[in-house]
């Protein structure tokens, strides 16, 4: 399969305890990279596990231009051709940032400061990448289709089939 | 895809606008923005050329309704409509859970709708995601100018291959019919999401 176009991805459906598992190695990552603050992307640019100070206070956006960014560098060096991408990084005058793979759908951002240097992060960062990829791949299967969080509850119909607006302008 | 996080309580779609080149998918994200309270929406990224076409996407992440204790957040993401940028286009729609195809109703615009048109679907099959497995709305934009092509015209260049999509008709720079489009394709996604991962009856 060619890497850069994986098959389609399936919904994520992440239970509490890997979600805490996967912060928990955040936090790690933090301590040992000495960074300040370290994000889990899909690759459809949302954070999925978020640790440290909030450098990240607007991470929905900060997510969705990072994975951007990391996808658009990672193509153009497939069409320079050149196969392998170890991710990407950024040195700012106070702030700088690592952005490296998880896997084919994850990403890790890491942020720091002018006291660390980026091989820690580069180092931290596979080290920490291997972690989280086992803990999502140690995750429970997705719940059967009746068992789906969704379905303990029932969805109101009003509000998927019917008439009811998700959004309304003010 | 949809991620849907139970620590958190929220579920998150990706929702793309593609289609014509300048047919208006900006216009559609900027009057979301404009017209939703802040606390609903996050700011409007645009990343654009100095002469205001999009180069690689605008971001917009809206929340809405409580879905059985879940908070749902849609992201609103546009792809740049010119040919040039096939690469970057084909990139931000990876893990769509939904589409807006924007159409230019002006006449003169007929072969870029078609061109464009085809060009989603070289994208999807390249991202091997099959055009009915994907929720599409069709919005056609721009019903405002006088010479508007009747919907019926435009029916038959797009809807003679896909009659199942739903249509929307639009001018996004004053509103009309964008929050229409949304909803209808935010229904379109939850309810497709709900049948094949909850199988719940349609007829609930």
């Amino acid at each position: 399969m060619d890497p850069f176009f994986p098959a389609p991805s399936s919904p994520l459906f992440m239970d509490r305890e890997t979600a805490a598992a996967l912060r928990q190695i955040l936090v790690a990552h933090c301590n040992d990279a000495d960074a300040s603050c370290a994000a889990l992307i899909e690759e459809s640019g949302t954070v999925c596990a978020l640790a440290g100070d909030d450098s990240l206070h607007d991470h929905g956006e900060t997510a969705a231009l990072a994975a951007g960014a990391y996808h658009a560098v990672r193509e153009t060096a497939r069409r320079l051709g050149e196969s392998a991408f170890e991710g990407l990084s950024h040195e700012g005058r106070h702030k700088h940032f690592h952005l490296g793979p998880v896997d084919s759908r994850f990403l890790l951002l890491t942020v720091f400061g002018n006291d660390t240097r980026l091989a820690l992060v580069r180092a931290c960062s596979t080290r920490s990448a291997a972690r989280l990829r086992d803990c999502l791949a140690a995750q429970p299967p997705p719940p059967p289709p009746r068992a789906s969080p969704l379905a303990r509850h029932r969805l109101n119909a009003e509000e998927v089939l019917g008439t009811t607006d998700f959004f309304r302008e003010r | 895809m949809a991620i849907l996080n139970d620590e958190s309580r929220e579920i998150t779609f990706k929702l793309v606008y593609t289609g014509t080149p300048m047919a208006g998918k900006t216009s559609n994200l900027a009057w979301i923005h404009q017209r939703l309270d802040n606390s609903a929406r996050s700011d409007l990224i645009t990343l654009a050329t100095m002469s205001d076409r999009t180069l690689f996407f605008d971001f917009l992440a809206v929340e809405s309704v409580l879905i059985n204790g879940y908070r749902s957040r849609f992201q609103l993401y546009t792809v740049p409509g010119q040919a040039n940028y096939n690469a970057t286009r084909q990139i931000v729609l990876r893990g769509a859970d939904g589409l807006v195809f924007v159409a230019d109703s002006d006449p003169r615009r007929a072969p870029d709708n078609l061109a464009a048109w085809h060009a989603l679907h070289q994208h999807l099959a390249a991202n091997r995601t099959h055009p009915d497995s994907l929720p599409i709305v069709l919005q056609y934009n721009k019903r405002d100018l006088p010479n508007a092509l009747p919907r019926e015209v435009m029916d038959q260049s797009f809807r003679s291959s896909a009659p199942h999509l739903t249509v929307c008709e639009a001018s996004a720079t004053s509103g009309t019919g964008v929050f229409n489009t949304l909803n209808s394709l935010a229904r379109l996604v939850v309810s497709r999401f709900h049948s094949l991962h909850a199988r719940v009856p349609a007829s609930l």
